[in-house]
């Protein structure tokens, strides 16, 4: 028998290329989301969308596999400031990981509402890993629509 | 690539999730974080030695008004992965939480290292 060195069975070690394809994806998104906006602090930035109706204004974060527990939500005038931490309990060693993507820690973003919105109707659910915050405007800057009357 | 992740990328509408891998004497196991899909919209798909997870979530753009700052595109996720030869692909278990899912894939019995014994002479 010989004492060859065995080549690697691992079929992504054959085909670097399939692999390649989706870091690059990952690259890519990793750059374009949400780590640009200058009011944030943490070890990472968990991505947000933020949309408005005529009567609420509605904010996304994308926080998966968290305990709503560890999510501090606070809104102050029209600034809301959503910060937790991702606990890293559940991790094992890290010894045996072959690739480590998720990210862990402290994250904090702060947002500037786009109108003022009541403070005492606001609302905040987390499903399948988003945590979705809901506020209704302020009733004076809720749009209206206005008649014109003929004269 | 299957042609339905053809259509999408045209569109540009498919995202790359987040994956954690690790590997024990037991198995391999994918931590996939999926946000905003519900369980019942991933599909997990095996052919011969590639994995692929992708959803199938139905977004509503119109019920949330219009978008201010869009950081995540609404688009379904898929990734692919290619399991060696000592992985067990008959034996997946799945399991899911808020958003993160995680699939085991256990090596096959042969692959485990074994001790083997030396018999006295």
């Amino acid at each position: 028998m010989s004492l060859m060195p065995k080549r690697s069975d691992k079929a992504a070690d054959r085909f670097p290329a399939l692999t390649l394809r989706d870091e690059v994806n990952r690259l890519f998104e990793d750059f374009f989301s949400g780590s640009m906006t200058p009011f944030a602090k943490g070890e990472w930035l968990p991505s947000i969308d933020v949309s408005e109706t005529d009567s609420q204004v509605s904010v996304k974060v994308e926080v998966p596999g968290m305990d709503p527990k560890d999510i501090d939500i606070s809104l102050m005038g029209d600034t809301l400031t959503i910060k937790g931490e991702k606990k890293e309990e559940t991790r094992e060693k890290k010894e045996n990981y072959t690739r480590m993507e998720c990210r862990y820690g402290a994250f904090q973003r702060v947002l500037t509402l786009p109108t003022p919105v009541d403070q005492s109707k606001v609302n905040a659910t987390y499903k399948n890993g988003v945590l979705k915050i809901t506020m209704d405007k302020k009733e004076e800057s809720r749009s209206r629509t206005i008649q014109v009357k003929p004269e | 690539m299957t042609q339905r992740d053809e259509t999408r990328r045209k569109e540009g509408r498919m995202r790359t999730p987040i994956v954690d891998v690790f590997e024990t004497a037991e198995g391999v196991t994918f931590q996939f974080e999926l946000p905003g899909v519900s369980r019942e919209d991933i599909d997990i798909n095996l052919e011969g030695d590639s994995l692929t997870v992708s959803t199938h979530a139905a977004f509503k753009q119109s019920e949330h008004g219009e978008p201010i700052l869009q950081e995540f595109t609404p688009a379904n996720f898929s990734r692919e992965f290619v399991l060696s030869r000592d992985l067990d692909r008959e034996n997946v278990q799945a399991s899911w939480h808020d958003g993160v899912m995680a699939l085991t894939v256990p090596k096959a019995e042969a692959a485990k290292p074994r001790k083997i014994q030396i018999s006295a002479q």
